[in-house]
């Protein structure tokens, strides 16, 4: 894997070379929100802001076409929808998206059952992370096993002072910048020890929340007052569902009538009444209250259970994008305190960095940052 | 299994025969067309399979039918929804999507010399007829078996055809129940876990399988508690809104299991082990 330095001069030429090469998707500023959206030959990516929405739905659409079907003489012709994503770049991915995919392949590239469009558009991208030179005030990656500098995706790439360090993880990665490698030059022992100094200032300067283990938050459950004032002031929008990376569940819907349609996967979400409701009524979770429980639980206890990892990438745009202000650090402050369990603790507690940082400068791109309602 | 490639496209199968059980269960008898799918769906006793109507959508649907019957698959649907309406309004010639099958399915493996006490109410007995019928087909690998069936009225009983043919089979003891009988009923009336009581069946080498509505599981648990049943003894097989049924989608979850891919079966023991919304 090759490590080299892109001259903050030369990323437009970079970027260009790769338009004309492959759909290359980028942060963009829109109106209301900013998102990941295609860039044109010339167009300079908002490289300094957190997106409002997440690139989830590049890869695991927000609206999958399953299949179209078509009642003839002879039957019902199915024609499976499109599994060969279309080849694509997703670049300026910040480190917690990046990690996102990892963990979503984990149930979607099943040996058994795999999902084959999600694993189509999966393979057909490749990923350009930047890594955070700075932290938002809702952001606690580090909390849950990652890091503003995670080396994860095809290319990692950091802004060190007025130039990036481009780093390939991948063959694919390598590929990207192989192919242009006269915008490149050799970066020196220096250049990786001024990375990884900044890495480590942005972490530090990060609060550091424990998380109680699987275990003992799957012990909550029964909890049923602890639950109920969590959720007190959730109004089940589902919009934290919307902009997690990591959330996906899914519906599946049939457009068009008997003789002719389409059959389609969207975005669900745990949040809404009708997402348990069985044919004839039953429905466990009827109360906002367990489906907080449910999407909590998932994260912090079921998902690790089975595949190791939380299922949360702690980027936290549901903190931002709630309208009540509900913190999802609230929960896991709260389950630590009630449970009373030992903490997962994936690196030793920073001491009185809490303070410092929840009331620290917001730089000029981060203001675009919503604290909940705000 | 449906194409490991395409998991969430079914192939299409077509009604060979369809008739009424109940005013609001039709069962029906199906045959995959292809001929590759059609060998390559080996279903276990239990297992589930996901149900298209194009148009109208998918239904996770228990297979009725016992893997021993080879021609057909069955399925008895209760009118619930708006997949299972339109179904009823399907029948012989019209075409089904279908993928599976899915889920964990009884182990009937580890149950050979054992007594089987089925326990069913309602349109529950659907799931559990599959062993039922698997275990007539290969009596000898089986002890004593007993059916406890029950229904709110004689017109809600399903499966009323398969009585006669169940009554002959040796060592299989019936006890068909209704809630309230009327004019032309003879049998027995009450409860299912009244008539359980009654029957009494002793825990001894035994595995009791139950389906039916909750209030009825939850008596029935208890009292095959009382007759000294063991968690591990007591298997049941659970519903709940299921959409993939390949446990992508997220919403069938018991703790960190799913019905449509862990389950549908689960002995008591299991389930005393998870916490999660039923």
């Amino acid at each position: 894997m090759v490590t080299k330095i892109l001259p903050a001069g030369n990323l437009q030429a970079w970027l260009d070379s790769l338009v004309a090469a492959y759909e290359v998707y980028a942060p963009v500023e829109g109106d209301g929100a900013s998102t990941f959206k295609k860039i044109n030959k010339g167009q300079m990516p908002a490289m300094d802001i957190r997106t409002d929405t997440p690139p989830k739905g590049l890869i695991f659409k927000q609206v999958e076409k399953i299949l179209s079907f078509e009642v003839n003489p002879d039957g019902i012709t199915v024609i499976p929808g499109d599994e060969n994503g279309t080849k694509k770049i997703v670049f300026g991915i910040r480190p917690c998206d990046s990690r996102s995919f990892t963990l979503t392949d984990k149930p979607f590239f099943d040996p058994e059952l795999p999902e084959n469009q999600y694993m189509g558009h999966r393979n057909a991208s490749a990923l350009v992370t930047t890594a955070c030179t700075s932290a938002c005030r809702t952001c606690f990656c580090t909390s849950i096993g990652g890091a503003p500098d995670e080396k994860t995706g095809d290319v990692w790439m950091m802004d060190i002072d007025g130039k990036y360090l481009v780093e390939s993880l991948t063959g694919k990665g390598e590929e990207l910048i192989k192919a242009n490698e006269a915008l490149f030059s050799d970066a020196s022992a220096d250049d990786e020890a001024a990375a990884k100094r900044i890495g480590e200032e942005v972490a530090s300067s990060m609060p550091k929340l424990n998380i109680a283990d699987a275990k003992a938050l799957d012990g909550l459950f029964n909890d049923d007052a602890f639950w109920q004032k969590l959720t007190d002031k959730c109004l089940s929008c589902g919009a934290c569902t919307f902009v997690c990376p990591t959330c996906y569940c899914f519906d599946v819907r049939d457009e068009g009538n008997t003789r002719k349609g389409e059959r389609y996967r969207g975005w669900d979400s745990c949040m809404f009444y009708q997402y348990n409701r069985a044919a004839g009524g039953h429905n466990p979770r009827e109360f906002h209250w367990k489906r907080m429980r449910q999407r909590m639980l998932h994260k912090f206890s079921y998902f690790p259970e089975k595949y190791g990892d939380i299922d949360c990438v702690g980027c936290g745009r549901c903190i931002r994008s709630c309208p009540v202000s509900y913190d999802l650090r609230d929960f896991l402050e709260g389950s630590l305190a009630v449970t009373g369990a030992a903490p997962v603790g994936f690196e030793k507690e920073l001491s009185d960095v809490d303070e410092k940082v929840r009331t620290c400068e917001i730089k000029p791109a981060d203001e675009t940052v919503k604290t909940g309602g705000l | 299994m449906t194409s490991a490639t395409k998991t969430l496209v079914p192939t299409i199968a077509t009604i060979i025969e369809a008739f009424d059980e109940t005013p609001d269960v039709k069962t029906f008898r199906v045959k995959i067309d292809d001929e590759a799918a059609a060998a390559a769906f080996k279903q276990r006793p239990g297992q589930v399979a996901e149900l298209s109507v194009f148009g109208a959508g998918e239904s996770v649907i228990s297979i009725t039918s016992s893997p021993t019957q080879t021609e057909y698959l069955e399925f008895s649907i209760k009118r619930c929804g708006v997949v299972t309406d339109y179904m009823h309004t399907m029948g012989a010639g019209d075409k089904f999507g279908i993928r599976g099958p899915y889920g964990n399915g009884f182990p009937i493996e580890s149950w050979k010399g054992k007594n089987l006490i089925i326990i069913g109410g309602g349109i529950g007995l659907a799931p559990v007829r599959s062993v039922l019928n698997y275990a007539i087909d290969n009596r000898d690998d089986f002890g004593h078996i007993t059916l406890v069936y029950g229904a709110r009225s004689p017109e809600d009983l399903v499966f009323k055809w398969e009585y006669e043919r169940w009554g002959a089979v040796k060592d299989l003891d019936m006890n068909i129940t209704v809630d309230c009988g009327d004019d032309k009923w003879s049998g027995k009336v009450g409860f299912v876990p009244t008539i359980l009581k009654e029957v009494a069946p002793s825990p001894e080498n035994a595995i009791a399988l139950t389906c039916g509505p909750p209030i009825m599981i939850k008596f029935v648990l208890q009292d095959l508690a009382e007759m000294n049943f063991a968690p591990e003894q007591i298997v049941t097989t659970l519903e709940g809104k299921m959409q993939c049924c390949v446990g992508l989608c997220g919403r069938c979850n018991i703790g960190s299991l799913f019905i449509c891919k862990d389950g549908p079966v689960f002995t008591l023991a299991e389930l005393n082990s998870l916490n999660g919304d039923f």
